[in-house]
């Protein structure tokens, strides 16, 4: 234990002697574990973290999946309110099973007006999770079944909106003008649905209470989702066979319209299914990370390597006086323990500042950002890594500092030399680095190549000069259509009055926003679908005034809609090329029929009048699909018997606004007018088309932002390893070089012969990383767009960088040998 | 061959100047063998890097043949350095990580001679100097007496008209200093001119006259009585 303490005092001294290898040494590794212990604490808070609910491993997701569908994700269709009520009446895999509805209210009563995400629960959903209320109670099954207007709030939504008023069972707020009372608070950590992102996390619950509408012709809307408790011993496996059954049964009820369909039900983890999409992303973040972090270490165990060089003649005296081989190991390792004890504390600092300001920019992609913090054991992973590279670090240089020759190093009276194996030791070293960097490089050029490849896609319609904002009536205040046509007839009027607006439309979805929720299926008249070919799904919207105009979308034959295209009028569609020409191959489309639902389904047949070009309706980097366009007044009645005829329609969308004038100019003249219609009604994502579209891609550009720059961190710090290993061997080699230059070698000769040992660590390096980019970039498959995880430009452009870099590290170096003034290096021998 | 007019070197340390050549006058001809002597200090070695061209910080005239050395640029100097000139080291400086022949092909891979040509003057040395059985050994192989055999080799290799030699027995022992100094009347017969550094005056019997340096002055240059082959025989 002495000799322990007698070796910590002196590597303490040996640090202290010098200070510039310690604070490089230390901030290398803080650096590293610094990246490493903030992305971590990412993939631990999202990823390995349990979910903020009683046994989550029981908890699952209970969902359909409708034949002949592609919605794209995981194929599943999620369920539809009649199945809520019928999964959780006659399952009995389950201890409880619950159904939820995601939503969104404008809500007044307490503070300004706001447009919230809310989700409508049944009243088993809280018993499910095994969360309850920290304040007051959750709602019962009577208050469900009896539409009662109670709210359970978010600790989020108290603590803003309430102030965490602890009086606040009982208040009344409105919600859509419609008066709600407060009955408890959830947990600080509570958050179901356990939705990606911060945007539309729930602030509020409801109860369910389906309407009569939602229980019949709502069999037909899978918009839904149920979560379930599994029964002690019962496997998922098993309670998928017991859903199935139940999904035959619920088929078995189908009315006439729906008899073509065909569900079956799946069951798996809720867990599994929170952090599925999320996976790929942060397991390429962590390697990325890591490599980060591997480069740092190798770095450093090359500077450590260099100072047991430097220190041979004290190594060689010790060993000379006595010391045995394990001693001069461990007094190395304690001092290389000591950087990295001292570089891990600096990097968990590092890391704590990274990740308070870099919360905020994490992707909207990212489920339970509010689990990710520097906990205990975030802290403990960061003293581990460092721990942990302090030891894989420092025991190479001090097996090497071990095996000093005594006898030799003695001879040479502190000489400075390098041995053939260190050099090669170095060398390797270097050669990892570059190779490793290689692949990062690589893996940041194929995200950045998507990135452009995406912003380079053609979306079929204008997003410049193109203001949008969203809109929602409240069905107290706008409860007849009458109503509901005056406000909409008025805002028309009003915007398309506004100086600087050319055209005005509304749109019931916003195209290239990343809204994928919207699909129905229709049958197209003439059409004979082939064996086995699915359900026929479109993109269905509706538009109201001069929406394809505003909307920079160009009409290709047939004509848009009419104010004429009226609520008594024949009813009409416009559709996109894709649809046209697949449905109507080789004709002209203007004239033909279509109509919602499958072929037993009784509802009228809608004209088209239109065909406008293919836009990306769901994004950038999804497919085309199939479009069709109707006005808002005829939508009800394109439903025919399926829709009450009471139904209204045309309660709210996305204004859409094509302005001479900059769009960010006549957001103000916007909201003035809304105000001016209905002082109270909240605007929501009041953007340009340009913002909108941005969004979409901020997830990507995000993934390329941070691959990218830790993949500049690993080429820097793979450089600054090269120059340590040429600048060193150069300086090793001054004797040779300055023999060279007096035998007569010219000084470019030498400066070519140093920067050729730069070139050689450089093509082994790549040609090493080049062969790991083959296997390690397919991990990246799911992040990329249209390039191919081999893509030939990207991997030649990167080998070339580095490689030029790596000649660029060697030239300072080589500059220095070729400057040698042989006589004085030789008088110097 | 060689003439140095008024030449002076000195190396400033912090604030003071230290001369360590003072008004250097010195004529070699053709074919000649010199020795410099002198004590520790005296300015021997600076006085040879100055004739190997390896200095380039000195003043006054130096003429080569007829070619004005003092006027040459560094580029000039190196390559006349390389044409005429070959150099022997008291301490040998042979590459460790090349072998004999490649060593002794070291100063003709700066001459840009066909590689053919190259091996047959490397082959025909390695036979003069019988070290044909040592051509693929490493300099850690060698005794010291065989590692300054291929220094002097090496230096000669390509056929300096000067051969210059600091202290080139310096880490020998007796018998292998002989065998050297032998050399170098051998190869001053043949033709070439020498001019050595030597505190031993054993050596520098071997040669035709002796050049004294104390504090950077010449103090005595002395033509030697012609002896040596006796010497050498010994």
């Amino acid at each position: 234990m002495n000799h322990v303490w007698l070796d910590i005092r002196f590597a303490l001294r040996q640090l202290r002697k010098s200070p510039g290898f310690t604070l490089t040494a230390a901030l290398t590794l803080a650096f590293g574990i610094g990246a490493t212990t903030a992305i971590f604490s990412i993939v631990e808070g999202v990823l390995l973290r349990p979910l903020p609910f009683r046994d989550p491993g029981r908890l699952v997701v209970l969902s359909d999946v409708l034949a002949g569908t592609n919605f794209g994700g995981n194929g599943e269709s999620g369920v539809t309110i009649p199945d809520i009520l019928a999964y959780e009446r006659y399952t009995r895999g389950f201890a409880g099973l619950g159904g939820f509805a995601q939503t969104g209210y404008e809500l007044s009563g307490a503070g300004a007006p706001a447009q919230i995400s809310a989700t409508r629960v049944t009243a088993s959903i809280f018993p499910t999770l095994g969360v309850g209320p920290l304040i007051g109670h959750a709602f019962t099954q009577q208050e469900d079944d009896g539409s009662v207007q109670v709210a359970v709030i978010s600790y989020g939504m108290w603590r803003s909106r309430f102030a965490g008023d602890t009086h606040i069972l009982g208040r009344k707020i409105l919600l859509d003008r419609k008066p709600y009372q407060i009955i408890g608070v959830m947990p600080r950590s509570f958050e179901f649905p356990l939705v990606p992102g911060q945007l539309n996390r729930s602030q509020l619950w409801v109860p369910l209470s389906p309407t009569h509408d939602e229980l019949t012709i709502g069999a037909a809307s899978w918009c839904c989702g149920t979560v379930g408790r599994l029964k002690p011993g019962v496997t998922a496996a098993q309670a998928q066979q017991d859903a199935e059954q139940v999904a035959q049964q619920i088929m078995r009820g189908y009315p006439a319209f729906m008899t073509s369909l065909h569900i079956s039900a799946v069951v798996h983890s809720l867990a599994e299914d929170t952090v599925a999409e999320a996976r790929p992303l942060l397991r390429t973040l962590f390697l990325a990370v890591a490599v980060v972090l591997f480069i740092a270490c190798a770095n450093l165990a090359g500077l450590l390597l260099v100072r047991v060089l430097r220190r041979r003649r004290e190594i060689a005296v010790r060993l000379a006086l006595g010391s045995g081989g394990r001693a001069i190991v461990r007094q190395t390792l304690i001092e290389t323990l000591a950087l990295s004890i001292a570089g891990g504390l600096l990097g968990l600092g590092l890391a704590d500042a990274a990740l308070r300001v870099g919360v905020s920019f994490l992707p909207e992609t990212l489920p339970r950002i509010d689990s990710i913090r520097l906990d205990w054991r975030v802290v403990g992973f960061a003293l581990g890594a460092a721990v942990l590279t302090g030891l894989l670090c420092g025991l190479i240089p001090a097996l090497a500092a071990a095996r000093t020759g005594v006898n030799e190093t003695l001879k040479e009276g502190g000489r400075t030399g390098t041995s053939r194996v260190h050099a090669r030791l170095r060398s390797a070293l270097v050669v990892t680095e570059i190779a490793v960097a290689l692949v990062l490089l690589i893996a940041s050029g194929l995200l950045l190549r998507s990135f452009e490849k995406l912003r380079e896609v053609d979306l079929g319609f204008r997003t410049d000069h193109m203001l949008t904002a969203d809109y929602g009536l409240p069905q107290k205040q706008y409860s007849t259509q009458a109503s509901i046509d005056a406000f909409n007839d008025t805002l028309l009027g009003g915007l398309r009055h506004l100086p600087g607006v050319e055209e005005v439309g509304v749109t019931s979805s916003l195209p290239g926003s990343g809204d994928n929720g919207n699909w129905n299926s229709f049958v197209a008249d003439g059409y004979v679908p082939s064996r086995g070919e699915g359900l026929s799904l479109s993109w269905a919207s509706r538009v109201m005034g001069d929406y394809f105009t505003a909307a920079g979308i160009p009409l290709l034959r047939g004509r848009a809609f009419t104010d004429a295209d009226n609520a008594k009028a024949p009813l009409v569609c416009v559709v996109n090329r894709a649809l046209a020409q697949h449905f109507w191959p080789g004709q002209d489309p203007i004239g033909k029929r279509a109509r919602w639902g499958m072929k037993e389904t009784p509802t009228p047949w809608m004209t088209v009048v239109g065909e406008i070009s293919d836009i990306k309706q769901t994004g950038p980097a999804e497919p085309t699909r199939y479009q069709i366009y109707q006005p808002y007044s005829q939508m009800n009645a394109s439903f025919g018997s399926l829709v009450p005829p009471d139904s209204l329609d045309g309660q709210g969308g996305v204004m859409v606004l094509r302005t001479a004038l900059a769009p960010d100019e006549m957001m103000d003249a916007l909201r003035d007018t809304v105000r001016s219609i209905d002082p109270q009604l909240p605007l929501t994502h009041v953007q340009s088309m340009d913002q909108a579209v941005s969004e979409t891609e901020a997830p990507r550009r995000f993934n390329a932002a941070l691959i990218s720059s830790f993949a500049a961190a690993a080429v820097l710090l793979a450089l600054l390893g090269v120059y340590s290993v040429i600048a060193f061997s150069a300086a090793m080699r001054t004797q040779e070089m300055a023999i060279r230059l007096a035998l007569g070698s010219p000084r470019s000769g030498v400066m070519g012969m140093i920067l050729a040992s730069g070139a050689k660590l450089g093509v082994i390096g790549c040609a090493i990383g080049a062969a790991g980019a083959v296997f390690a970039t397919r991990l990246l498959r799911t992040l990329l767009f249209e390039v191919s995880p081999l893509d030939p430009w990207v991997m030649a452009l990167a080998a070339v960088t580095i490689f030029a870099l790596a000649l660029a590290a060697s030239l300072a170096p080589a500059r220095r040998a070729a400057a040698i003034e042989p006589m004085e290096a030789l008088r110097m021998e | 061959m060689i003439e140095l007019k008024n030449v002076e070197r000195s190396y400033k340390t912090g604030h003071t100047e230290t001369w360590v050549l003072r008004r250097i006058a010195l004529t070699v001809r053709e074919g000649e063998f010199v020795t410099v002597m002198g004590p520790s200090g005296a300015g021997k070695s600076s006085l040879l890097n100055v004739l190997a061209l390896l200095d380039d910080g000195w003043l006054g005239e130096y003429w080569f043949g007829e070619t004005p050395v003092h006027t040459l640029n560094r580029k000039q100097r190196a390559d006349l350095a390389r044409q005429r000139i070959g150099m022997v080291f008291q301490s040998y400086h042979l590459l460790d990580d090349l072998t004999v022949a490649e060593n002794i092909d070291l100063p003709l891979s700066y001459k840009n001679l066909p590689a053919k040509e190259r091996q047959g003057m490397v082959a025909d040395i390695l036979d003069r100097f019988q070290i044909v059985a040592k051509k693929d050994l490493f300099p850690s192989q060698l005794s010291g007496g065989q590692q300054q055999l291929v220094g002097i080799a090496r230096a000669v290799v390509h056929a300096p008209a000067l051969l210059l030699a600091d202290e080139p027995t310096g880490n020998l022992h007796s018998t292998q200093a002989r065998e050297i100094m032998e050399l170098f009347c051998e190869l001053n017969r043949q033709g070439t001119t020498i001019v050595q550094v030597t505190h031993s005056d054993e050596n520098a019997r071997y040669s035709k006259r002796v050049v004294e340096l104390r504090d950077g002055w010449i103090t005595r240059d002395e033509v030697m009585a012609p002896n040596h082959a006796e010497v050498g025989t010994k």
